[in-house]
């Protein structure tokens, strides 16, 4: 069966006589690219309710973009006022910690015991007590404004869990360390601390140093306290963990880095059961800002890929009827479904401008074979040569998998195009869309 | 299996060529795409009938308008949520051969749509649904995220850190957390600043603030309730909300339409529960629109 596709495939190449050769463009800094290709390990049934729906049949769609943009693929870089602390019923009754650094907190209590019902614990935020650098203890009244019980979070249709209530410091009580406390609680109970400062010019940063991942690539990470006031906050320590999507935990060491910022490397592993979502940089930090003393928690998501194909770097243009045709050929590790999708530029006015996007997906098997990215003819009138395929993409539909980006993939010659693919005596512009002020 | 690929060819070809032919005479149609949660009669507990039935007087033939009931508490790519709107879309735009659609979504909902829009080889049915829609008005989407979403979802990951152990109930929100939309808005989804047009415009409602004064009947609409929670959660936010959404997140993807005291009445800002109700006179701006 392999064999009778891989002769219809070659008997399929040597008809096309119009097609002709060009090279992807070699790979620069920021793409992203397999050495080797590898198969995932199957998704385990419970994980399979997050997965994509997958079809079988050969799809593609291309549209006019001319605002399509050129940015580079830009790591996302997560940004916390926030910390997460979990105490027990008996500390509440001591009295935990808050540290703030601006007027206002916002305090999220959230009940944590599982062996009851969780609203049944939700504490009222009445009966907490807000103890000041002072120690002197403050009621609800002097110490809250907009005070949300557990019920009102429920009403409000909200995604909090059940248990959880919330208030905010009173203006009047400034900033500083304070001290919540609760009593008669359960000594045993949990309950999560979550103290917002949306005021605070202090916050935790964390980027990634790629917008995406492949299984077995160095995973880095930079890290800083910054503060809006110029001031430059110390660190006192700074610790996490990356989680897997199918939960493997692997602990992060954060070193000194240049200009007062943190760094981690981790080596990534991929090769688990397949599960759907991203990974995630868990991190929590504390340090000293001119403010006082500062915690903050953050959470930084991340993709990592097994590299179940690649592009092989065989590129053809391909007859299309006046369109831009190039296939693109594909050696995949395991049978999926496969998507090519890019931008085509092409010169207006002596200014390479984005035209086109074209996308392509279908089913294949492990082994070799090739994606066509057509792009209609009409998208050609405006322009014409050179053109280049930017933002070069190959994914995996059905694992939700980034293979591979390239930045700029191709250039393309007018000549060299109309080899291949000649340019329609007439050839009309894309109707324009109807917008709202057309 | 030839015959097969040759027609799974020829629809790929299909919609290549249909993809940029402007819309054949046929009808005006009118979808209503809800946000997050499993909805099994969004007309009555999500828009509301009487959202529904303004709206719709717009429409040159008022029975061709479907409300969508999926659910949008799953990932936005699987089966249960961009397969299950592509199931209910897609017999309403071929059987009653519509070919300009005007989609409503709110919230969560406008990620549903984009998801569609710019995986659009994902599903065969997908290019045909793209084809026929004239826009999308994108009430308060969730294009970048809320902070709300990473304060949920951190509160239940100390209980168990693996998401999908948790259940698909939480994924929707899981995928809404601000770091999570960013790498989906860099490699999956298009729209947003510096990244590919979709193939067709998606407008942006947004909700910029939340009124819940007891003594201000303007809370009232949507819900008092449902607004005063609204106003709390505001403090995890920008000062520009709708008490789930930052502004810029609603502004993230897409093009501008309008900001809510634009073309409110009485320039009455929109809390996120209000940008999806009667309130304010949306339902007439968005009759209007059609």
């Amino acid at each position: 069966m392999n064999l009778k596709l891989s002769m219809m495939a070659a008997a399929l190449a040597a008809a096309c006589s119009s097609a002709s050769a060009v090279e992807l463009l070699p790979k620069q800094a920021g793409d992203l690219e397999p050495a080797l290709v590898a198969a995932a390990k199957p998704a385990t049934q419970a994980a399979k309710a997050g997965a994509p729906g997958q079809s079988r049949d050969a799809v593609a769609l291309s549209w006019a973009s001319t605002d399509a943009g050129m940015a580079a693929a830009t790591p996302h870089l997560a940004e916390s006022r926030e910390s997460y602390t979990i105490v027990t019923g008996a500390e509440l009754a001591k009295g935990v910690p808050l540290h703030t650094t601006a007027p206002r907190a916002v305090v999220r209590v959230q009940a944590f015991d599982m062996s009851s019902p969780r609203s049944n614990l939700a504490i009222h935020p009445q009966s907490m007590t807000v103890i000041d650098k002072a120690g002197r203890a403050h009621g609800s009244a002097e110490a809250m404004e907009a005070l949300v019980t557990d019920d009102k979070l429920a009403k409000a249709d909200l995604p909090f869990a059940p248990g959880t209530s919330a208030f905010r410091l009173h203006q009047g009580l400034g900033a500083g360390q304070f001290k919540l406390r609760a009593d008669n609680l359960g000594e045993n109970e949990r309950f999560l601390i979550n103290v917002v400062e949306p005021d605070s010019p202090v916050s935790l940063t964390m980027q990634a140093g790629a917008a995406a991942y492949l299984h077995g690539q160095q995973l880095s990470l930079t890290s800083e306290l910054r503060s809006k006031d110029g001031a430059k906050p110390a660190w006192s320590k700074l610790e996490g963990y990356v989680m897997s999507p199918a939960g493997r935990r692997f602990p992060l060491t954060f070193k000194n880095g240049a200009g007062g910022r943190m760094t981690a490397q981790l080596a990534l592993d991929a090769d688990e059961e397949l599960a759907p979502g991203l990974w995630e940089v868990h991190a929590h930090g504390q340090g000293k800002a001119r403010q006082g003393d500062v915690m903050r928690s953050l959470r930084l998501a991340f993709p990592v890929a097994m590299p179940t194909a690649k592009l092989d770097r065989k590129v053809a243009l391909a007859d299309s009827s006046g369109g831009v045709k190039v296939n693109f050929g594909v050696e995949a590790a395991q049978a999926g479904r496969y998507e090519v999708r890019g931008v085509l530029y092409g010169t207006v006015q002596g200014v390479l401008k984005p035209i086109g996007v074209a996308h392509a997906a279908q089913w294949m098997e492990a082994g070799s074979g090739s994606i066509a990215l057509n792009f209609a003819p009409e998208l050609r009138a405006a322009a014409t040569g050179p053109y280049e395929i930017r933002e070069l993409f190959l994914l995996d539909q059905g694992r939700m998998g980034v293979l591979q980006r390239q930045q700029r993939a191709l250039v393309i010659d007018e000549r060299e195009l109309a080899r291949s693919s000649p340019r329609p005596e007439k050839l009309a512009p894309a109707a324009p869309q109807r917008t709202k002020g057309s | 299996m030839v015959v097969k690929k040759q027609l799974a060819v020829m629809g790929s070809a299909l919609a290549l060529a249909s993809a940029a032919l402007p819309a054949m005479a046929g009808n005006t149609g009118l979808a209503f795409v809800h946000g997050t949660g499993k909805q099994t009669d969004a007309a009555t507990d999500y828009w509301t009938h009487e959202m529904i039935n303004s709206v719709r007087q717009g429409l040159p033939n008022q029975n061709l308008m479907i409300v969508i009931n999926c659910d949008f508490d799953q990932y936005m790519w699987t089966a249960g949520a961009a397969g299950c709107l592509a199931d209910q879309l897609h017999p309403f735009i071929v059987n009653n051969n519509i070919t300009d659609l005007v989609v409503e979504t709110h919230s969560n909902g406008g990620n549903i749509l984009r998801w569609v829009m710019s995986n659009p080889t994902q599903d065969s049915r997908y290019p045909a649904i793209i084809n026929a829609i004239r826009w999308v008005n994108a009430l308060a989407p969730s294009s970048l995220g809320t902070p709300l979403a990473d304060a949920t979802i951190s509160g239940n990951a100390f209980e168990s850190a693996v998401g999908w152990l948790l259940g698909y109930k939480s994924d929707a929100v899981r995928q809404q957390q601000t770091s999570w939309m960013a790498s989906y808005n860099a490699s999956w989804l298009y729209g947003t600043a510096g990244r590919p047009a979709l193939p067709k415009p998606f407008y942006h409602v947004v909700g910029t603030d939340v009124d819940s004064s007891l003594f201000d009947g303007d809370s009232y609409c949507g819900g008092y309730h449902l607004n005063v929670g609204l106003e709390v959660t505001q403090a995890w936010l920008n000062s520009c909300s709708d008490g789930f959404l930052d502004c810029s997140s609603q502004a993230g993807a897409g093009l501008r339409w309008f900001q809510d005291k634009e073309r409110t009445a009485e320039a009455e800002p929109l809390s996120h529960n209000q940008s999806r109700r009667q309130c304010f006179g949306l339902d007439v701006i968005l009759r209007n629109d059609i």
